[in-house]
């Protein structure tokens, strides 16, 4: 199976795990013909965390290995019109587009910086629990992207957020 | 365990995901196959497999409580006649390894096409067929 990433990233020293991660990113993913993942904005450190809107939907993924930490998937339906039939199989299809992407970062890490860390199963976590996480943290490092999840001829856009243990890492 | 009569292979599907199950399901849609059931949890697929045989579990690596390579080892120890195909968005060599330790005759990253499954799945049936 061909990973897409690009030379130019992988090119890059990955000092650390943020340039790791930043490198094993992926650009497009076909979600089994049904659902497209496009990379929307580039993976950065980020400091200030908006918050969590009534309209995203949330996931979280324990991360854990060489380094640990969390991952929080937060997809928009903001003015978003879908059937309820599709409403109902679409938090599925989010869910697991949200799995195999990360699956595929982590796996990149591994064959592209021989850093390994897996991801648990996907939990949907309160909104208290999101808030607590976006909080600064000395030992925590925040990083977040952006994604277009491309549905149905509807866009969604998804931030996904990783907090990383910064002292688990730094002594791995 | 042979071919049932009418020729169809029985095959469990072990997902926590409900698209993915469904989804492996319309892959699977062929007179030549028999869905026996869908579990999302380890837990249901045993009770599945204690009251229907298997010629075949697809078993995702990632679910909550106990693992997918937990359960193929159960499945390989408990349920001889049954083989196992591991699936995960997860290609790590270690998870690859694992599986194949626990019993899985293939390992196939998410997200595959159809194609892909329909070969792993035949090149283990055909080993059924020879019995």
């Amino acid at each position: 199976m061909q990973i897409n990433t690009s030379d130019k990233r992988r090119e890059q020293p990955s000092s650390t795990i943020a340039d790791a991660l930043l490198g094993s990113c992926v650009d497009e993913l076909n979600i089994y013909n049904q659902a497209f993942l496009e990379l929307d904005r580039p993976l950065i450190k980020t400091s200030v965390k908006h918050k969590k809107t009534q309209f995203e939907l949330p996931i979280a993924f324990a991360i854990d290995g060489d380094f640990s930490g969390s991952i929080i998937c937060l997809l928009d339906s903001y003015e978003k019109r879908l059937t309820s039939q599709d409403e109902t199989s679409f938090r599925s299809l989010y869910v697991e587009s949200m799995n195999i992407l990360l699956g595929k970062m982590m796996t990149n890490l591994e064959n592209h910086y021989e850093i390994t860390a897996l991801i648990s199963d996907p939990k949907t976590p309160s909104d208290e629990s999101i808030q607590k996480s976006f909080e600064s943290s000395f030992n925590m490092e925040s990083l977040s992207m952006g994604y277009k999840l491309i549905f149905n001829q509807n866009e969604f856009d998804c931030r996904v957020i990783f907090n990383i243990n910064k002292k688990r890492y730094t002594e791995a | 365990m042979e071919a049932s009569e009418n020729n169809q292979f029985r095959i469990l599907i072990v997902d926590d995901s409900d698209f993915s199950r469904s989804n492996i399901s319309r892959m699977l849609d062929n007179p030549r196959y028999n869905i026996i059931g869908e579990a999302g949890n380890a837990k249901e697929a045993i009770n599945i497999l204690r009251d229907r045989k298997a010629h075949l579990a697809i078993v995702d690596v990632v679910m909550p409580d106990v693992s997918g390579i937990e359960l193929a080892n159960y499945i390989t120890d408990n349920f001889q006649d049954t083989s196992i195909i591991m699936i995960s968005s997860l290609g790590q060599e270690s998870i690859v390894i694992d599986s194949i330790s626990a019993g899985a005759s293939d390992y196939i990253q998410k997200p595959f096409k159809k194609e892909e499954l329909i070969t792993s799945v035949e090149k283990i049936l055909a080993t059924i067929d020879e019995v």
